[in-house]
């Protein structure tokens, strides 16, 4: 009872956050696609030292095979070079997040937002909320999880 | 199998079974004696073979974890000046040269390096061994290429630096190898030398002992041993050198009773960390891994042909052929194995000859330790406790990949050791000067040095992790900053007193604390309270406040210890450590946002495979906000306030924010500051906890000063923020004030709590 429950709730934080997403997913491969875009989707402006890119590339190719934790090292790699980069922090977190690590995506998340001021980029500060809202989700925090989700859409709307 | 056992059964049963009933009593007795002589060496083997055994015992598969510092990361743009390159390669093991042959080499022209990279297994990955060439200009480097190719490279990884290993206390000075570490040349031109026959004795070699007996005996004198190399074993385990047939028979015994009860590649093995290779004032060089370092500065794996030769002929005798006080007759005993090796075929005679036209080319061994930063190892090591089990860490060849960065390391440490040798002067000499430097990163809590005793290489007192001293001021910005929590009772520009108070303690006696300047300033802004670090506005504050709210912030800036909750915390009368301290400042230093202090990223089985990874960790614990506000004053204290020297002794104008901390008679002297990438925390003092004479910023902050402007960091990000509002204030009265006022401060406020009156400026 209690499991059919957490899907239902699972199922419902997913479908707040991707559109295609579920509990298990039969081709990891073409969601982990989504975590860290390949090629020209980095976002513009984001990563441009070559240094940046290049480990950016290799992030994504270690998390297409299931190679988490490698991916994640090379996110941090990138992050020691580029600090405040909050792209960076961003795709941590949502690696944080595929894998479970529910906390710390939330504060990597929260971290990305932090060095987003000022740039308007409203895009990425909505998909950091909306890794705080799934990650609150899955804590059991659904009234956090709320509140998160509608900064989200306040800022997807075009308010930034 | 204890064939010991099987050879005294079968040597007594002849005798055993011959006794009848008529047996002339002279026989008798001498039966009787010759058992009771067996029955005695019975005994007496199986003494020895327990002593072989736990000597053995005790140092087979200890194999101590091994410590790396993190890697340098090269890639266009990355800060990096000729000095800082340079210094990394010599403390990787590079060897300069004029044109890199070999990995583990570099050439420079200018500001041009070729560098031969060694190539390492990282957790993600492998690094291959390539010819590069850096190019650096004044910004740092400016080019990488690979040199094959041609093609310029990304992003690339040197070897990290090996900084030590986590050793049982009474073996700190060991580098301990495994077999498969030690050069397949080194291993041929051992057993030729010293065992030729190790892989088919069972201990003793016969016929290696009739040689030398009968080469000794046309000689007239020892010239030859015919020592197997366990007899050689079982003669180091016991330190001892003399030379009587009693002792080369318990050698015989124990050899052959070590080759019973273990394989011949364990016994090699033993014998490679084990031998006797030279001495280091008081300290004995034992194994070809210590060795290696001390004669060549370089792991054993990447020993050449010369140097092998040159170790191998130090086992017969590392005195006698002292490669300092006799280099000649070194040389001749190395370049005779060159020569046998050629004629045993075991290399070509061309290598022979290249090999003998080598000086012996010792390097200089700066002494230290097996450990090169022992206060940061002994940090290591107590994170790695909680999660390994000692043994394992001692035994099981790990690799620990660690956040040390070595050119702050040796920044921190010159920094710590020149001051307190300018300062002796001005303290007392039976309180010696003491200090603690701790440096980390703001983005992520990683730490990039640690310094816990002026003498930076004594593994003793570790005062960054274990003086507990009282922080004086550095608590206050925990106070005011608990104060800005409350944004609608308090701001930047809220009116303080700063007028006498007079309490009673914990100990029921009355406490009336005083500033500094022994001056009560009246009515000051909150902004200028914390710029001058002025306690009695600090005590009223926190009084307003009260314990607990204040106690809640320091939770959440991350202490854990338990804060007392009585008048004179409120002036840092709460001791923590350097670490601990550290770890509160993290949290304005990175925004608002706690990390966990890490000194590892990673750890890796002996055999290169990944096991596991330290993450990066941050929480939002306060608002950016109110941190911004927060950290605007602190910037304060260093252009205007009790840190205003500062500015003076760094070369650059970077942005940093600091707090400096002296506690009751100068008995402690604290400095934490930030950039924008860096926290540096320092305490200065004496271990007999007196006075030292010394405030914050005569002290610690000199250490402070003197270590950032020898690293290269970034300006602490204090622009204006979305969600706060900017005004002047007037540092007199608090109130708003026009910019061109010259008592004109501008600082942040939430909107709504800027006060609404103007000041005249008068």
């Amino acid at each position: 009872m209690i499991s059919l429950l957490k899907i239902i709730v699972a199922v419902a934080a997913c479908t707040l956050l991707f559109s295609a997403c579920s509990i298990a997913p039969k081709s990891p491969t073409d969601e982990i696609d989504t975590i860290i875009p390949g090629g020209q989707q980095i976002r513009p402006g984001a990563a441009t030292s070559p240094a940046i890119r290049h480990l950016i590339e290799k992030a994504r190719q270690a998390s297409k095979r299931g190679r988490m934790s490698q991916a994640d090292s090379f996110l941090e790699r990138a992050i020691r070079i580029e600090p405040n980069n909050p792209l960076l922090w961003h795709y941590l977190a949502k690696l944080q997040l595929y894998q479970g690590h529910y906390q710390r995506a939330e504060g990597l998340a929260a971290k990305s937002s932090s060095l987003l001021q000022n740039s308007g980029r409203g895009r990425l500060l909505a998909d950091n909320w909306r890794i705080i809202a799934h990650s609150r989700q899955f804590q059991g925090d659904t009234a956090g999880a709320r509140r998160a989700q509608a900064r989200a859409s306040e800022l997807s709307n075009g308010n930034h | 199998m204890p064939p010991r056992k099987k050879r005294a059964r079968r040597a007594s049963k002849p005798r055993s079974r011959k006794p009848a009933a008529h047996m002339p009593r002279w026989r008798k007795t001498l039966l009787l004696s010759l058992l009771l002589i067996l029955g005695i060496s019975t005994l007496y083997v199986v003494y020895l073979d327990w002593q072989v055994r736990s000597q053995f015992e005790g140092k087979r598969w200890a194999i101590p974890a091994r410590v790396y510092a993190r890697p340098l990361e090269l890639y266009q743009g990355k800060s990096l000046s000729i000095t800082q390159l340079e210094r990394y390669l010599e403390l990787t093991g590079y060897r300069i040269e004029y044109k890199p042959k070999e990995p583990g080499s570099y050439a420079r022209d200018g500001n041009r390096f070729v560098i031969y990279s060694r190539g390492f297994q990282f957790w993600d990955g492998l690094e291959t061994k390539r010819i590069i060439q850096v190019v650096l200009d004044r910004q740092g480097v400016a080019s990488i290429t690979d040199q094959a190719s041609d093609t310029p490279i990304d992003l690339l990884r040197l070897e990290p630096m090996h900084i030590g290993g986590i050793y049982p206390s009474h073996r700190e000075d060991r580098v301990l190898i495994q077999l498969s570490q030690a050069p397949r040349m080194l291993l041929a031109t051992l057993l030729m030398v010293e065992d030729r026959r190790f892989y088919e004795h069972h201990g003793l070699d016969p016929r290696a002992i009739a040689r030398a007996l009968w080469a000794n005996l046309r000689a007239g004198k020892t010239v030859q041993g015919g020592s197997t190399l366990t007899q050689q074993l079982v003669k180091n385990f016991f330190l001892s050198n003399e030379r009587t047939l009693w002792r080369k028979i318990n050698e015989a015994i124990m050899a052959v009773l070590l080759e019973a009860h273990y394989p011949k590649n364990e016994i090699l093995e033993a014998y490679l960390n084990e031998i006797y290779l030279g001495q280091d004032g008081s300290r004995a060089i034992h194994g070809f891994g210590l060795a290696s370092q001390f004669y060549f500065a370089k792991n054993v794996e990447k020993l050449n042909l010369p140097e092998i030769a040159t170790l191998v002929a130090l086992i017969r005798g590392p005195n006698y052929y002292n490669p300092h006080k006799a280099p000649r007759r070194l040389l001749a005993r190395r370049n005779l194995i060159l020569k046998e090796l050629a004629g045993e075929k075991i290399i070509q005679p061309w290598q022979a000859r290249q090999a003998r036209q080598q000086g012996l080319g010792l390097q200089n061994y700066a002494h230290r330790g097996a450990n090169y930063y022992p206060a940061f190892i002994e940090l290591v090591r107590r994170q790695l406790r909680l999660e390994y089990n000692e043994k394992d860490l001692q035994s099981e060849g790990l690799r620990i990949f660690t956040t040390l960065d070595p050119w702050i390391q040796d920044q921190a440490e010159t920094a710590l050791q020149t001051t307190a040798k300018q300062l002796d002067g001005l303290t007392k000499k039976s309180f010696p000067l003491q200090g603690a430097v701790l440096v980390s990163s703001t983005s992520d809590g990683e730490i990039f040095a640690m310094v816990g005793d002026r003498k930076p290489h004594s593994a003793g007192f570790n005062r960054a992790l274990d003086a507990v001293r009282p922080i004086g001021s550095l608590i206050k910005p925990a106070i005011y900053l608990t104060a800005l929590l409350h944004k609608h009772e308090f701001n930047p520009a809220t009116i303080l007193n700063d007028v006498p108070i007079r309490l009673l303690g914990q100990d029921k006696k009355i406490w009336s604390p005083d500033n500094y300047d022994h001056i009560a300033h009246g009515k000051v802004p909150l902004f200028e309270a914390l710029t001058h670090s002025y306690n009695l506005a600090t005590v009223h504050l926190g009084l307003r406040l009260g314990f607990e709210s204040i106690q809640k912030t320091l939770q959440r800036l991350g202490v854990e210890r338990k804060i007392p909750a009585y008048p004179s915390m409120l002036l840092g009368a709460v001791g923590m450590s350097p670490l601990e301290v550290t770890q509160m400042y993290q949290t304005y230093a990175s925004g608002g946002f706690r990390s966990p202090l890490r000194s590892i990223q990673s750890v890796m089985t002996a055999d290169g495979k990944p096991l596991q990874r330290f993450p990066l960790q941050v929480k939002q614990v306060v608002d950016a906000t109110y941190i911004r506000q927060i950290n605007t004053l602190l910037r304060r204290v260093v252009t205007n306030g009790t840190a205003r020297q500062l500015g003076g002794w760094l070369h650059k104008k970077t942005i940093i924010a600091g707090k400096t901390g002296t506690t009751n008679d100068l008995r402690d002297s604290w400095f934490a500051g930030f950039s924008g990438s860096h926290l540096g925390v320092v305490w200065m003092g004496n271990d007999q906890n007196q006075s030292t004479g010394l405030t914050g910023s005569q002290g610690a902050m000199r250490v402070w000063a003197r270590l950032f402007k020898n690293i290269d960091t970034q300006d602490l990000v204090l622009n204006d923020m979305p969600g706060l509002e900017y005004h002047y204030i007037d540092n007199h009265n608090g109130l708003r004030v026009d910019s061109s006022c010259s008592r004109a401060v501008r600082l942040p406020f939430f909107p709504g709590q800027v006060p609404t009156a103007m000041s005249d400026c008068q």
